[in-house]
């Protein structure tokens, strides 16, 4: 028989103490009273743990907890909660809403706008069990898959969902997969690039810590899919946490038979084994990530031929990120339809954020597509600390760009991102306050860039160097009439001259902040100011002696013994001692130390 | 009941180790036998790591977030033994919306 519901009532030692027992044959004689024994069932159960306000009463399916039920009240809840369906809130022990003694969850405004699809299982299970992992439908995809799909359905099935790769391309998954599929030669090899690189992003480790089987069970997927028989994952070195615990998945799958020879009886076979790369940010681009497998200098090559043609060691080969791989056990098991409500037109399903910066709530954020900026950076990440204002947002890492705080309904998907002159990249968000110089921040992506290029093209090697003199004397104050064209001249050369993504975007970060942030370029060579105060060359701190109380905190912060002056009497700033650390600044209560 | 250690990369660089230690200690040193203490991934706030979610079979979860070991001590005796929610550290209750 099938119950409506469960009154499960709490027969521990203490709730038995405190009345449970009767509680418990009030309830079924009062719900035999009202007809609704076929209806509700009252279940004796075990200690709950919140005894001390016991006896304790959970009704199931809904999970209403009810505390200190005596006998008395057993005839009014049983006819407002069983038969009118109208929980008691007298008794509730949590009431909804205002007066629960912790907030839900899904109230909390970070957790309340996210949706977790790629990190499903993340906080929730220990990676490190399998066990956990199938006990949440793991591999039941894998099961549908094999048993019940062809390979070209599941291509099928993957293409209409509309997942695009989640490493920042955006290039359809169903459509790379196809082609793979279609590539005459054997064996076929499928990736999984979680070379992460960009600074400040960490999704990809994230994933890899938190679910290592969801990535296992998509890679075997797509290599039933396409055919493949050998998989790597391709993790960088410094996330050792990352790669103990994808070895582990791996040997865990491997035992239960879910890797290896004749996985679910299928006659099918397949096998991953962890890569270590070094850390080069160009490891990224999958030319380089194979040449990297194959023992080679991680250095991109011409394509085509794509990788899916012609890959590692010159065979058809499968890459995606780890996002991308997480969510295909999803699209799988709730179909492409279910998938494909979610997000945009062009953009479906959810994306992973690494939110990072100045704002309150850093962390690791997973949203619908179509989600704006500012619901992202107010809503889940709490706005920006210390009272300061937005100034841009930064998205896509080194090969992406920063969007102003006026574009800040911009909604989140491939396309709009691309409009705006950023990209939408692997998921790293860093967010910069009022106080931070766009010029610096350009410098800071160059400087990265510069050194992260592998050097084949000559137009990234030197290119960049090039930009990143310009910006360094521009920041030192020896910038000159001329500076910003030349630059201007210079990014689409390197973007040109470039084989891989590395070159083709690394300008990025200087041409957005052109775009948008132009004036402050113009105040740092035509005035020499930084209207940041962040370029060091060209400020200046000094005390505003009418606001100056002499309580002689800057004095003992200044590690320098820069400030001096009477006691009791407004201080100075020595200029010549002074290195512009700004310690003075940070510590002064009454903003009168101001910087120029 | 289960407890669950938060033990992402963010999570151990805030001092989860640390938090899992002592979680060890205070359930050997009070012979309890019926916790499972368990490992788990960052659960997405990394700004309030150390966390760490406590879960009482047939109530919802309830996530504690800036753990330091004399917080976890707390935790311990008055939630964990004791059934208490210590409120003062706990962040929400419930789980995530997922799919």
């Amino acid at each position: 028989m099938v119950h409506r519901a469960h009154a499960m009532i709490c027969t521990c030692t203490n709730c038995v103490s405190n009345g449970s027992l009767q509680v418990k044959e009030a309830l079924e004689a009062e719900i035999k009273k009202q007809h609704l024994e076929n209806d509700v069932k009252v279940v004796p159960t075990g200690a709950s743990g919140l005894c001390v306000n016991g006896p304790i009463l959970v009704v199931q399916p809904e999970g209403i907890f009810y505390r200190q039920v005596t006998v008395k009240e057993v005839p009014h809840l049983v006819e407002e909660h069983f038969l009118k369906g109208r929980p008691v809130k007298s008794l509730m022990y949590v009431l909804p809403g205002e007066e629960a003694p912790i907030p839900n969850i899904r109230d909390i405004p970070f957790f309340k706008n996210q949706r977790l699809i790629a990190l499903r299982n993340r906080g929730l299970i220990d990676p490190d069990e399998i066990e956990e992992y199938i006990a949440r439908d793991g591999y039941k995809a894998l099961a549908k898959a094999l048993t019940s799909m062809t390979p070209e359905e599941i291509i099928e099935e993957v293409k209409t969902s509309g997942l695009r790769g989640r490493g920042g391309g955006g290039f359809p998954t169903g459509r790379k997969w196809e082609l793979c599929r279609a590539s005459p030669e054997t064996p076929k090899y499928i990736i999984c690039n979680a070379d992460e690189g960009d600074p400040g992003a960490f999704m990809d480790r994230s994933v890899l810590e938190a679910d290592p089987h969801s990535i296992i069970e998509g890679m075997t997927i797509g290599a039933y899919a396409m055919g493949g028989t050998q998989g790597y994952i391709y993790v960088r070195v410094e996330y050792p946490l990352a790669i103990k615990r994808m070895i582990r998945a791996v040997q865990q799958a491997r035992e239960y038979g879910l890797l290896g020879e004749d996985i679910f009886g299928r006659g099918f076979d397949f096998d991953l084994d962890v890569f270590q790369g070094a850390g080069a940010f160009v490891c990224g681009e999958e030319t380089s990530l194979i040449a990297s497998i194959e023992g080679r200098p991680p250095e991109p090559r011409m394509r085509p031929p794509y990788p899916a043609q012609s890959g590692l060691w010159g065979k058809p080969t499968n890459i995606n990120n780890v996002e991308t791989w997480a969510n295909v056990p999803v699209i799988i098991n709730w179909g492409a339809e279910w998938f494909s409500q979610i997000g945009t037109e062009n953009s479906k399903g959810t994306k992973v954020f690494s939110l990072a910066g100045n704002i309150n709530n850093a962390g690791l954020v997973e949203v619908p597509m179509g989600i704006t900026l500012r619901e992202i950076v107010y809503d889940i990440g709490g706005g920006i600390p210390n009272g300061k204002s937005l100034k841009a947002v930064q998205t896509g890492g080194p090969s992406g760009g920063f969007i102003p705080s006026n574009l800040l309904d911009l909604s989140v998907d491939y396309d709009r991102l691309q409009e705006a002159g950023a990209i939408m990249g692997s998921g790293g968000m860093i967010v910069v306050d009022e106080e931070t110089c766009m010029v610096d921040m350009a410098k800071y992506f160059l400087e990265f860039t510069t050194s992260e290029s592998c050097g084949r093209c000559t137009a990234c090697r030197e290119g960049l160097q090039a930009m990143y003199q310009i910006l360094t004397n521009i920041c030192s104050g020896k910038g000159k009439e001329g500076d910003i064209e030349l630059l201007e001249e210079l990014a689409p050369a390197v973007k040109d001259g470039s084989l891989c993504a590395l070159g083709r975007t690394a300008p990025n970060p200087v041409l957005t902040t052109l775009r948008y942030f132009k004036d402050e370029y113009e105040a740092h060579i035509k005035e020499q100011r930084c209207p940041a105060g962040v370029c060091k060359a060209l400020i200046e701190y000094s005390i505003d002696p009418e606001k100056c109380k002499a309580c002689m905190l800057c004095v003992k912060n200044c590690p320098q013994g820069a400030i001096s002056g009477e006691k009791g009497q407004p201080q100075t700033i020595d200029q010549e001692k002074c290195i512009k650390c700004g310690a003075c600044r940070e510590v002064c209560k009454f903003e009168a130390v101001t910087v120029r | 009941m289960r407890v669950m250690v938060h033990m992402g990369t963010c999570g151990i660089a805030a001092g989860a180790r640390t938090v899992m230690k002592t979680l060890l200690d205070e359930i050997e040193a009070n012979d309890v036998k019926d916790v499972l203490v368990t490992a788990s991934s960052c659960a997405g706030l990394c700004s309030r790591e150390p966390m760490m979610t406590v879960q009482i079979p047939d109530q919802p979860p309830v996530k504690y977030v800036d753990l330091t070991p004399d917080r976890v001590k707390e935790i311990f005796s008055r939630h964990i033994m004791a059934g208490e929610i210590v409120t003062e550290y706990a962040l929400a209750q419930g789980s995530e919306r997922m799919l």
